[in-house]
C-alpha cells in the first residue's frame, strides 16, 4: 500500500518540555521523546485557520494523516523504543551505548536465563531476569537515554518582590543540542497538495511543548528522505503476528469505548483473532491531553506504553499478510497524534536474541573550535590565580561531581532519600585525611589507592559504590576519585586532598550530632 | 523581526535554582546544558513585566494605560474572571546567554577549567545585633557569576503581530530594571539593559 510520507529531522534550540500527564500534584516529568500531539499542534496552530472543514477533519482528526513522535536519531535514522520482551541477568548493566546483543534475552522465544555452563545443578538453576524498560535501541543496537533535566522555579509576587506563597514548581525538560527524527504520513487517498501544506507548515523553526512563550520550546525542523523513517515489515510466516509498538497505543473495544485489553477484532482483525498473554508485555499510563485552543483538557487517554509487545493468533483460513497489511496503517484510537504506530514481525525480535546490524563508521569528531576574539577570553587566559582560589574552586568543583554521583546510585539502586550509610563515611575521609597530613606527592597516592592497605578501594565498603554517569556507564566511587584527586599523574597534592577530606567530613549528613 | 536584549552585568549576579551543591555552596548558579552561565527566558520575561507595570503604576506618558503590557505579556490569569480564559501576549523571551562563538569554545571538553572560572563562592554571615559578632549556624555560601554580557531574543509568537512602535516604548521602560537575578536587592546582579533591531 502505498502512503504519503515525509521525515522530519528535529533539532532542540532550546530545552523543551513535553509533559507526561498534566497532573499539578507529584513531581513533573517529561517524556523523552517528541510526541506526535506537539507536531500535530504546531501544524493546527498555523492551518486550522486556512483549511475548510472537510480538509481540517482529514488532516488532523480522521486519523488518515499521522504525525509520528519524534524518536532519537541514531546513523541517520531513528532508534526505537527498547522492546519490552528483552530481558538480561540482574548483573548486566546495560548503559548508553552499544548493547551486547547476547547479554539480551527475547522472552518471546525463552522463558528464563538459563545459568551458565557448570555442574549440573546451577544449570538448572535460572538467573534473576530484569526487563530492559528504558531507553531507545537502534538497529545497530545502540541504547540511547536523552538526557532530560530538570528545574525549579517560582513565580515572584508583584507587590512584595519576594517568592509568591505557593507557587513553586519544576519543569523537566529534553536538553537542548539533541536531535529527533519524526515520520509524518498520510494514506495514499489524501491530496497530495493537502499533505505538501502540511508538511510545509512543519519546516524552519517552530516552537513545541509546554512555556513556549520564554525559554523553553524552540527547534528547527528540516526534511529528509521519506525512506529514513519507512519500517521493514518482517516476514509474515503462519498464523502469528508480533507486535512491537512503536508508540503509545490506544486500544479501545468493539463500541469504541477505551480499553487497556486490546479487543482484536476492535483492531480489524477476523473473528477467532485471540491475544497470546504469554508472549505478550505491556505497560500503561494515562494522560489527558491539553488542548491550547479550546484552553482545556480533552477526554482522558488510557494507553499501552511505547516499547510493548502483542503478540496475536490469528484464525485458521486467515491472510495473515493481508493482516498484517492492514496493521501497518497503525491500530488504535488517535492515530492522528501519532499514537498506534507497530511494527508487524520486527527482525529485532525474532530471535532468542537480538540479532545487530553492523555499525555504521563513526562520523570523524569535529575540529576543536578556536577562542574568539573577546574580553572575556582574554580575562579567563590572563587571570592571575591564587592558589587558594584554586584550591578552593577545585574542592568545590569535586564536591559537587562526587554529590552528583552519590544522587545518581541512590536513583539508580533504589535506596531512600533518608539513607546516609551506603557512601563513604565521615571516619572514612577522617583517614584520607590523616593520610594527606603525613604525606604528599607520589607517597600520598600509593597511601591512598594501592594496595591491599589503600585507604580508597573498590572493595572497600563506600568505596566500592557503583553509580552510572549521565552517560549511563557505570564507575566505582573508588575509580572515580582516583581520576579526579590523581589524574594519570598517579600523585596527589596534599593540601587539595587534605581540604577535599576536611569539606565531606563536615558535610552536615556525616556531622555526629 | 528579531531584536536583542543586551544584559550587561556590571556585578556578580546569580540566577538562582533552589538548590546547592553540599556542604560549600547553599545556593548554586544556574547553569545551561553546556554547563554556561545563562538568565532564564522565563526570568527575563518577568523583568520586562514586572517594569511595564512599574511604568503602569507610576502612570509615566505612554504606559499609563498598560496597552504595551497586555499586548505583550497578555493577561494575569489571577486578574481574569472565574471562567474567562485569560489573553495570551504575543512576544516569546529567550534565555539570555553568552555569545554563540563563546559558547561554542566553551562548551568543549578541554574548556572545563575556563568554565569553572566564570564561578564564585561568595560566602556570607548573619550578625548578631547585641553580640556584634557572627551568629551561630548562620554561615551560607551562594554561588555567582562573574559580571559578562549576555544576549537575549525577543521576537514575536508564531502568527503574531507585535503592536506598532513597541521595540522604542519597551527601551522607555529598561532603566526600570537595575539588576536581574536573584539577591538584586542585596547588591547583586547590576546591569545595563539595551535593546536593538538584530
Amino acid at each position: 500500500m502505498n502512503t504519503l510520507a515525509q521525515t522530519l529531522h528535529i533539532t532542540l534550540l532550546d530545552d523543551c518540555v513535553f509533559s507526561e500527564r498534566a497532573a499539578t500534584e507529584g513531581a513533573h516529568d517529561t517524556l523523552d521523546r517528541i510526541p506526535g500531539s506537539a507536531l500535530l499542534g504546531a501544524a493546527a496552530a498555523q492551518l486550522y485557520p486556512q483549511l475548510t472543514t472537510a480538509e481540517a477533519d482529514t488532516v488532523f482528526h480522521s486519523g488518515r494523516v499521522r504525525f509520528g513522535d519524534g524518536l532519537p536519531v541514531c546513523d541517520g535514522g531513528p532508534a526505537w523504543p527498547v522492546p519490552m520482551c528483552w530481558h538480561h541477568a540482574k548483573e548486566y548493566k546495560p548503559g548508553a551505548g552499544a548493547l551486547d546483543g547476547s547479554a539480551l534475552h527475547n522472552f518471546l522465544h525463552v522463558d528464563g536465563i538459563e545459568a551458565s555452563a557448570g555442574d549440573a545443578a546451577s544449570a538448572r538453576q535460572k538467573v534473576q531476569a530484569k526487563q530492559l524498560r528504558s531507553g531507545y535501541v537502534s538497529a545497530t543496537g545502540q541504547l540511547l537515554r536523552p538526557q532530560r533535566n530538570y528545574r525549579m522555579k517560582t513565580a515572584i509576587s508583584a507587590q512584595t518582590g519576594r517568592a509568591a506563597e505557593a507557587q513553586l514548581f519544576g519543569y523537566s525538560a529534553i536538553e537542548r543540542g539533541q536531535r529527533f527524527i519524526a515520520r509524518l504520513e498520510a494514506d495514499a487517498d489524501v491530496d497530495p497538495q493537502l499533505f505538501v501544506r502540511v508538511a510545509s507548515a512543519l519546516r524552519g523553526q517552530i516552537l513545541l511543548g509546554r512555556s513556549r512563550s520564554a525559554e523553553y520550546g524552540r527547534v528547527r525542523v528540516t526534511h529528509g528522505d521519506a525512506a529514513a523513517t519507512a519500517l521493514q515489515h518482517g516476514e509474515v510466516e503462519g498464523r502469528t503476528l508480533v507486535l512491537w509498538l512503536l508508540s503509545d497505543l490506544a486500544p479501545c473495544d468493539a463500541h469504541g469505548q477505551p480499553t487497556l485489553l486490546p479487543d482484536p477484532q476492535a483492531l480489524g482483525l477476523p473473528a477467532g483473532s485471540r491475544i497470546r498473554w504469554d508472549k505478550t508485555f505491556t505497560r500503561a499510563r494515562r494522560y489527558s491531553p491539553w488542548n491550547a485552543t479550546r484552553h482545556g483538557f480533552d477526554a482522558e487517554r488510557q494507553l499501552l506504553m511505547a516499547g510493548g509487545v502483542i503478540t496475536i493468533e490469528l484464525p485458521p483460513g486467515a491472510d495473515a499478510a493481508q493482516c498484517a497489511q492492514h496493521l501497518q496503517r497503525g491500530i488504535g484510537l488517535h492515530r492522528q497524534a501519532g499514537l498506534g504506530r507497530v511494527w508487524v514481525n520486527p527482525p529485532l525480535l525474532m530471535h532468542p536474541h537480538p540479532q545487530f546490524a553492523a555499525p555504521a563508521q563513526r562520523p570523524a569528531e569535529a575540529a576543536p573550535v578556536a577562542a574568539p576574539e573577546h574580553a572575556l577570553v582574554d580575562w579567563l587566559n590572563n587571570r592571575m590565580p591564587s592558589p587558594k582560589t584554586d584550591i578552593e574552586d577545585w574542592v568545590n568543583a569535586i564536591v559537587a561531581r562526587y554529590f552528583d554521583a552519590i544522587e545518581a546510585a541512590r536513583n539508580a539502586l533504589g535506596y531512600p532519600d533518608f539513607a546516609t550509610d551506603f557512601y563513604p563515611s565521615r571516619a572514612q575521609w577522617g583517614s584520607v585525611y590523616e593520610a594527606a597530613r603525613t604525606k604528599n606527592g607520589a607517597d600520598l597516592y600509593r597511601a591512598l589507592f594501592q594496595g591491599d592497605g589503600a585507604i580508597i578501594k573498590k572493595q572497600g565498603k563506600g568505596w566500592g559504590l557503583e553509580f552510572p554517569s549521565s552517560k549511563g556507564e557505570w564507575n566505582s566511587l573508588a575509580d572515580w576519585l582516583k581520576n579526579e584527586i590523581a589524574g594519570a599523574q598517579q600523585t596527589c597534592d596534599a593540601r587539595q586532598v587534605r581540604q577535599l577530606a576536611r569539606r565531606l567530613m563536615d558535610h552536615p549528613a556525616k556531622r555526629k550530632a | 523581526m528579531k531584536h536583542v536584549l543586551h544584559i550587561a552585568l556590571k556585578s556578580y549576579w546569580h540566577a538562582g535554582t533552589g538548590r546547592g551543591l553540599g556542604a560549600a555552596v547553599d545556593a548554586a548558579a544556574y547553569r545551561d546544558s553546556d554547563d554556561l552561565p545563562a538568565l532564564p527566558g522565563r526570568h527575563v520575561k518577568g523583568l520586562l513585566r514586572d517594569a511595564l507595570e512599574q511604568a503602569q503604576a507610576w502612570g509615566w506618558p505612554g504606559h499609563a494605560d498598560g496597552s504595551l503590557l497586555q499586548s505583550l505579556f497578555g493577561q494575569r490569569t489571577e486578574q481574569s474572571a472565574p471562567g474567562e480564559i485569560p489573553r495570551s501576549g504575543v512576544l516569546r523571551v529567550s534565555d539570555a546567554r553568552l555569545p554563540e562563538p563563546l559558547c561554542a569554545w566553551l562548551r568543549q571538553d578541554s574548556q572545563r577549567a575556563q568554565r569553572a572560572a566564570l564561578f564564585r563562592v561568595l560566602q556570607s554571615t548573619a550578625v548578631d545585633e547585641h553580640s556584634a559578632s557572627a551568629r551561630d549556624h548562620s554561615l551560607r555560601g551562594i554561588e555567582v557569576v562573574v559580571p559578562l554580557d549576555l544576549h537575549a531574543e525577543l521576537e514575536p509568537l508564531p502568527g503574531a503581530t507585535l503592536p506598532a512602535q513597541w521595540d522604542a516604548r519597551l527601551r522607555d521602560v529598561l532603566p526600570l530594571i537595575p539588576a536581574v537575578g536573584g539577591h538584586r536587592t542585596r547588591g547583586l546582579g547590576r546591569a545595563v539593559l539595551t535593546l536593538e533591531a538584530a
